[in-house]
């Protein structure tokens, strides 16, 4: 039977009288799931509403990385806020210098969380303009009525907020190394893994933590209160991942790292999943 | 109002009688003696936070799906009820470690998560106290209250996958867990007890929410019928005395 | 018995924890009753 034809065909939009995506309570998610089932599990609404959603003008992927180009365009313009992070990133790992004195057997004890604390609290002001700065000339709203899905949105920012992060990391992560005489030889491999997987999970947590406190008064106190209790987890893994490399005999913590993987994936999938509501008007 | 007096009555004489089960009932245990009846309202009123917190996540993704409002209002109370429930159970906690560890606080898996647990939703009523369009503060605590609940799981798992200072789990805990028949009785009895109790906080609670969404509304409709929302409250008598 | 200030506490908590929320939600609840109720007879009024 071939669409259009013979009996009314469940698989042509057009043909059953164009019922389209939105006239069914259903979020789009579930039919990119839909999509990846075989047919005769799906019902037939689904089935027409996937065929209709198939219209989009972009790809996600695509979406994202028309968006990511827009994101470093505009910072790369200033740099301030890149930065401004980097400044206070280091600003902190001075001061927690003044807290402690950095003996080696000290540095090599305290050194893996200061660190980290350093990015997380650099990271929770770096990513509030994020969305923040589409609140002023209401641009998101254009963004919105955009033929791309709204995934792509957050995905472009998420991969825009990682990469300035990656820069900022780049920069403070020697000079915390000078700064505590602590040395990367041999490491650095294994720590740019571990950097990379708690960057991603920073970044993905703060990226949709920005949106939701966009809307609220007080952003700047909020967005650090919502963040940072959900990203003990990614915390405790990040330090315990580092400080084994900088131990006597430096050496990966598989749990760690799967751990941390695990929340990083976890995460992300519960942003795509939450991402519609997370953008909607 | 008679309904919600007698169901009042029963949860109380309900909690009675599992006080003194606990107190009186339950058998001495060997190590800790008298401080150990603590365990029957400690793990009591966390298994009523994990009802009351799994009731506020069912209630965002209700939420999030349908629109529906009295999903947000049952999804707000339910996080009330529960963050006052863990309140408890952690100021219980060391309660019960002061005399048997000899320490306050650890920062084991079980006491570290648990806290986070406590922190990530006081940050959702306090999300909730800084958002004012109603629309927008409803769907997005919901979707922080989903996140949220992604710590759930790792509290409950936590003494069971990690070596902690917390006890072990001594329901279906591996080997050597297990309790004593009539310590398990008094148990369940216990966390019937505190989950009744719970229930009935948490019915109260979604009738407030409830009550005050009808307050906005009301106040709502006679806005937009241009009615001055003061007038009429104190003005009659003045008037009266006026003329 | 032995401890028994911390057992007695820990059972105070329990109790005065649930019942101060209670009787808070209750006389919310009164109030913003008290407030329909209001509401409602202007909006009769008018």
């Amino acid at each position: 039977m071939r669409r259009g034809e013979g009996r009314c065909s469940q698989f042509d939009v057009r043909a059953s009288g164009g019922r389209e995506p939105q006239d069914f309570a259903c979020p789009k998610q579930i039919i990119v799931i839909a999509n990846a089932v075989p047919r005769f599990f799906i019902p037939a609404a689904l089935r027409r509403a996937r065929d209709a959603e198939r219209d989009l003008l972009l790809t996600t992927a695509q979406a994202a990385g028309i968006i990511l180009a827009k994101e470093l365009r505009l910072e790369f313009r200033t740099r301030e806020l890149l930065t401004a992070t980097v400044i206070f990133a280091l600003v902190v790992v001075v001061l927690f210098s003044f807290a402690f004195d950095p003996t080696a057997a000290e540095s090599r004890r305290y050194g893996p969380g200061l660190l980290w604390i350093a990015f997380l609290f650099a990271g929770s002001l770096m990513l509030n303009p994020s969305f923040a700065r589409e609140q002023n000339n209401e641009t998101l709203d254009a963004l919105r009525m955009a033929p791309i899905s709204s995934f792509a949105i957050l995905l472009g920012k998420i991969l825009a907020n990682f990469i300035f992060m990656s820069l900022a990391e780049l920069v403070l992560v020697p000079v915390f190394a000078v700064l505590y005489n602590l040395s990367l030889a041999g490491i650095v491999w294994r720590l740019i893994l571990v950097l990379v997987l708690g960057t991603w999970g920073l970044t993905v947590t703060g990226t949709v933590f920005s949106a939701v406190s966009a809307h609220a008064r007080m952003r700047e106190l909020l967005l650090p209160l919502l963040l940072l209790p959900l990203l003990t987890p990614l915390l405790i893994a990040a330090v315990e991942s580092t400080s084994a490399l900088f131990a006597e005999q430096p050496a990966l913590d598989r749990t760690w790292l799967a751990f941390l993987a695990g929340f990083d994936i976890v995460f992300l999938t519960a942003s795509w999943l939450l991402c519609d509501h997370l953008l909607a008007e | 109002m008679k309904a919600r007096f007698t169901i009042t009555a029963l949860v109380a004489l309900l909690i009675f009688c599992a006080g003194y089960a606990a107190l009186f009932i339950a058998p001495d245990e060997a190590t800790m003696h008298a401080i150990q009846r603590i365990f029957y309202f400690h793990v009591a009123c966390w298994n009523a936070m994990f009802c009351a917190f799994f009731v506020a996540f069912y209630a965002s993704v209700a939420y999030l799906v349908t629109g529906k409002r009295k999903w947000d209002a049952l999804g707000v109370s339910g996080v009330e009820v529960g963050v006052i429930c863990c309140t408890i159970g952690l100021v219980t906690g060391p309660l019960w470690a002061r005399p048997v560890w000899g320490i306050w606080w650890t920062w084991d898996a079980k006491l570290t998560s648990t806290f986070i647990l406590w922190l990530l939703f006081i940050a959702y009523l306090l999300l909730r106290g800084l958002i004012e369009d109603p629309e927008k503060k409803a769907s997005l605590s919901a979707i922080f209250a989903i996140f949220a609940s992604l710590d759930i799981p790792l509290v409950y798992l936590a003494n069971r996958l990690w070596r902690t200072q917390h006890p072990q789990p001594v329901i279906a805990g591996g080997q050597g867990s297990g309790l004593d028949p009539t310590m398990s009785k008094v148990l369940l009895l216990c966390l019937f007890a505190v989950f009744c109790v719970m229930l009935l906080v948490l019915i109260d609670r979604y009738r407030l929410e409830q009550l005050r969404n009808e307050c906005a509304e009301l106040k709502f409709e006679i806005e937009s019928q241009g009615i001055d929302a003061f007038d009429g409250a104190a003005t009659p008598t003045l008037q009266k005395g006026g003329q | 018995m032995k401890n028994f200030e911390f057992l007695f506490t820990a059972w105070m908590v329990v109790w005065a924890v649930f019942f101060v929320y209670e009787v808070t939600v209750a006389r919310r609840i009164t109030r913003v009753r008290e407030e329909i109720e209001r509401l409602k007879q202007q909006l009769q009024q008018r």
